[in-house]
């Protein structure tokens, strides 16, 4: 199925971006302005001075920007770094690709290398990456989120933090709501999609009160990850293969969203998919249609929904305000990017970084308040490229930073986006939620397989379950020809 | 005093050096390597531990690949996919090349239809890719045209989750993009053939259809062999567009649009990295393509080459 076609296809035409900002030594360096003062702020002190108390250049590589952002903030910090910052994208795998081959001939290793969800396990089951077991302490001080510190961990060793959570939700259309259960407050909505089999009833509502103009959702697939994160066995157990009942029930529940019509035939990440966030999306006939639902992790709130639709200072129709945010059916967990530091590298300058960016509640409460934008990043690096910085919402790692900023976000924009409801509070009651004991490096890879074979099945290539698991076998032994397929 | 004389016979060594150095760094010794590794096991990452230092298998990776269903589907895939691009392309190319040179139709405005024609070839395939994805969404306009504007279709199609539906949009986007250049390259080969055979032939009566078969084609053969060998040779390794009009390294749905190059690349990336295995795909496409070529040559030996053969043989006969 189509995963990521529109959105790979248009970052494949930037190629591979290779990107080496390196920090030109700076002869005065510039203070950081003071932070802006938000409400809660003073909440959490900012910790003891620790400015300039660190030199060296700080090799660190990346697949977004987002590390460029951490490692000029770092610097401002400490005054007397230099960033050396490579960037590779991970669309089509290139950056594990280069970060293996580097880390495997180990010539230019970097010492801090940024590690998404999809790739972490594979990664942190090698030698290649340094134990931090020494941070473990601090990371239950700002009360990390316990699945962000077990995608880290191997063999007792933690080899990996995050200062990010990223829970999965569900996004749903307040107006659409309004129209077909009489309400659109969050509370009573959760009630219809408390479960799988409600979920299923209210789509089924949805449709017959449309009369087919209204879809549940825009595909079976984003149930997918709802599936997999409550399965009670990892994919490969062994070396062997393993599929997990789960996985054949979400065959029955993706057969039932395909038969009685609830999606409305836009996957993920493909322009109908974008088109219908802002009911731009029409049928063969030329008759708009509507996607009653979209599931999301926290990330997808600002990088997805509000990138996509347009503010309403625009002019434009928009469904800016209309949105309302759920936990949804099942609870689950979607990308996220965590740091680690290489055997090969500076171990103990990546440590000092990776405090100061996972494990240090003032930083992340900087980070998720939107201190660090273009202005504070380019008054430290005044080559730091325009368009780059961070702005508020992003829902980060400690427990405590979650509790104590919630409320400065009533009122901002995301808020407003979601017609008056905080998310970081019902992120904040997501989270603790959350599992990835089960978190392999393969699983993309896999998890994409079962998908197609599943989806060639809805669209009747293919007969039967057997030929589903014939297919997804086939297609696993391409990929991955070490494991045992049963 | 004799006087001595600059020997400048090695000059020309010093000129063709910039290409020999680059070839056999760039060229050759990457080609000897890839036969090296597909003999062994090199992996990136195993389940047996990491490093560099890949085992001598012999012909293992060869014997896993023939005994591979996936990878002979691949095989048969790339095949039916070249094919059929191939024939459409060529058919199209030979009538557009003779339309464009022939002298009784003299057209005029050939040139701008050339380069519409050669356009889709400088096109990106990524844009191409793109452009078609978006044309063939169940969404898109071609859905739209089908079912509302002229009711061919009573039902959108998902044309590139249907396996017999993506494999023709494979074929007709390489045809598209590849027929342009055919034709220019055989208008090419067309217009060098001597007018005069032509002449002589409209003095004897003969129609169009039997000047084009009679003196083009049989003249045309070493183009046509050019024209056959680097699309084969093409064709053999066709990679971006199944990859990126699937959206998924193993070219769904059910693998229809797997080529070998995509095979070849799964083994390669992560979180296969069989490096040694991926080799052995290439040497294996390495062999296709150079024995079809082979054949390719012997078929399309002109009358003269025929003549030289024979008169080799005999000598070869006489002196023995």
């Amino acid at each position: 199925m189509k995963r990521v076609k529109f959105f790979s296809v248009s970052v494949l035409f930037a190629g591979i971006l290779f990107l080496s900002a390196c920090g030109t030594p700076d002869p005065d360096p510039v203070t950081p302005p003071p932070a802006p003062p938000t409400n809660g702020a003073a909440a959490v002190a900012p910790p003891e001075a620790e400015a300039g108390t660190l030199s060296g250049t700080l090799r660190v590589a990346s697949f977004t920007n987002e590390a460029l952002i951490w490692a000029t903030a770092f610097r401002g910090a400490h005054p007397d770094i230099e960033i050396d910052f490579t960037e590779i994208t991970m669309e089509g795998g290139h950056y594990q690709e280069w970060l293996f081959n580097t880390l495997v001939t180990g010539v230019d290793v970097p010492d801090v290398v940024f590690l998404e969800a999809e790739f972490i396990r594979m990664f942190v089951e090698t030698p290649f990456l340094a134990d931090l077991s020494h941070l473990l302490p601090e990371a239950h001080a700002i009360n990390m989120f316990p699945f962000i510190i077990d995608a880290g961990m191997y063999q007792g060793q933690a080899k990996a933090f995050s200062w990010q959570a990223t829970p999965g939700a569900m996004f749903y259309r307040r107006s659409l709501a309004l129209d077909y259960f009489g309400t659109d407050d969050p509370v009573a909505i959760q009630a219809l999609f408390a479960d799988l089999d409600t979920t299923l009833d209210s789509f089924r509502t949805i449709r017959d009160l449309s009369e087919g103009r209204t879809f549940g959702t825009g595909s079976a697939n984003e149930f997918f990850r709802g599936f997999g994160a409550n399965r009670a066995q990892p994919w490969v157990v062994n070396d062997t293969l393993t599929i997990d009942p789960l996985m054949f029930e979400f065959i029955d529940f993706a057969r039932i969203i395909e038969e009685e019509g609830l999606h409305g035939n836009a996957n993920q990440w493909s322009a109908s998919w974008f088109q219908a966030m802002n009911d731009n999306l029409d049928d063969a006939f030329g008759n708009p249609v509507q996607v009653f639902s979209y599931f999301l992790p926290s990330w997808g709130l600002t990088y997805v929904l509000m990138n996509n639709v347009p503010d309403p200072s625009e002019g434009v129709p928009t469904t800016f305000g209309d949105w309302g945010l759920i936990p949804g059916p099942v609870p689950y967990q979607w990308g996220g990017t965590w740091a680690a530091a290489t055997t090969a590298g500076n171990q103990e300058l990546a440590a000092e970084f990776i405090r100061w960016i996972a494990l240090n509640e003032y930083n992340q409460m900087r980070w998720a308040t939107g201190v660090f934008d273009n202005a504070y990043l380019t008054a430290i690096d005044p080559a730091f490229p325009s368009g780059i910085g961070r702005g508020p919402g992003d829902f980060v790692s400690s427990q405590n930073v979650v509790e104590q900023i919630s409320d400065t976000f009533v009122g901002g924009l995301a808020y407003e986006f979601l017609g008056g409801q905080n998310p970081y509070a019902t992120f904040g009651q997501l989270a603790p939620n959350i599992s990835l004991a089960l978190m392999q490096g393969t699983d993309a890879a896999i998890g994409d397989q079962w998908q197609d074979a599943v989806g060639s099945y809805l669209d009747g290539e293919l007969g039967s379950v057997e030929e589903i698991l014939a297919s997804f076998q086939a297609a696993v032994s391409v990929q991955l020809p070490h494991i045992t397929i049963p | 005093m004799k006087r001595k004389s600059i020997s400048k016979d090695h000059y020309g060594y010093i000129f063709i050096a910039p290409f020999i150095l680059v070839f056999l760094g760039f060229a050759l010794w990457p080609i000897i390597n890839t036969f090296y590794l597909s003999l062994t096991n090199m992996h990136f990452i195993n389940h047996m531990g990491f490093g560099v230092s890949p085992d001598f298998i012999w012909f293992a990776n060869f014997t896993d690949l023939f005994g591979d269903p996936v990878f002979r589907r691949a095989l048969t895939n790339t095949w039916m996919l070249w094919l059929g691009n191939f024939i459409p392309q060529m058919l199209l190319a030979l009538t557009l090349a003779a339309m464009f040179s022939s002298t009784t139709f003299r057209l005029k405005g050939t040139g701008f239809f050339k380069a519409m024609y050669y356009l889709p070839n400088i096109l990106m395939p990524v844009t191409i890719a793109a452009l078609f994805m978006h044309y063939l969404t169940f969404h898109g306009p071609i859905n739209t045209f089908l079912v509302s504007t002229t009711g061919i279709l009573s039902e959108p199609r998902d044309f590139l989750n249907l396996i017999t539906d993506s494999r023709v949009a494979v074929m007709f986007v390489q045809t598209w993009m590849w027929f342009g250049q055919t034709a220019i390259v055989l208008v090419a080969g067309m217009t060098a053939i001597s007018p005069s055979y032509y002449e002589s032939a409209m003095v004897d009566g003969a129609s169009q259809v039997r000047m084009f078969f009679t003196i083009t084609l049989p003249l045309l053969k070493p183009i046509l062999l050019f024209v056959l060998v680097t699309s084969l040779v093409g064709g053999m390794q066709m990679f971006d567009i199944p990859l990126l009009l699937s959206d998924g390294p193993l070219g769904p749905p059910d693998m229809a649009v797997l080529t070998v190059n995509m095979f070849m690349n799964a083994r390669r990336a992560a979180p296969a990295f069989a490096i040694g295995s991926a080799a052995a795909i290439s040497v294996v496409l390495f062999f296709i393509s150079s024995f079809i070529a082979l054949i390719l040559f012997r078929l399309f030996r002109t009358d003269e080459q025929k003549e030289l053969s024979k008169l080799a043989k005999k000598r070869k006969g006489a002196t023995q």
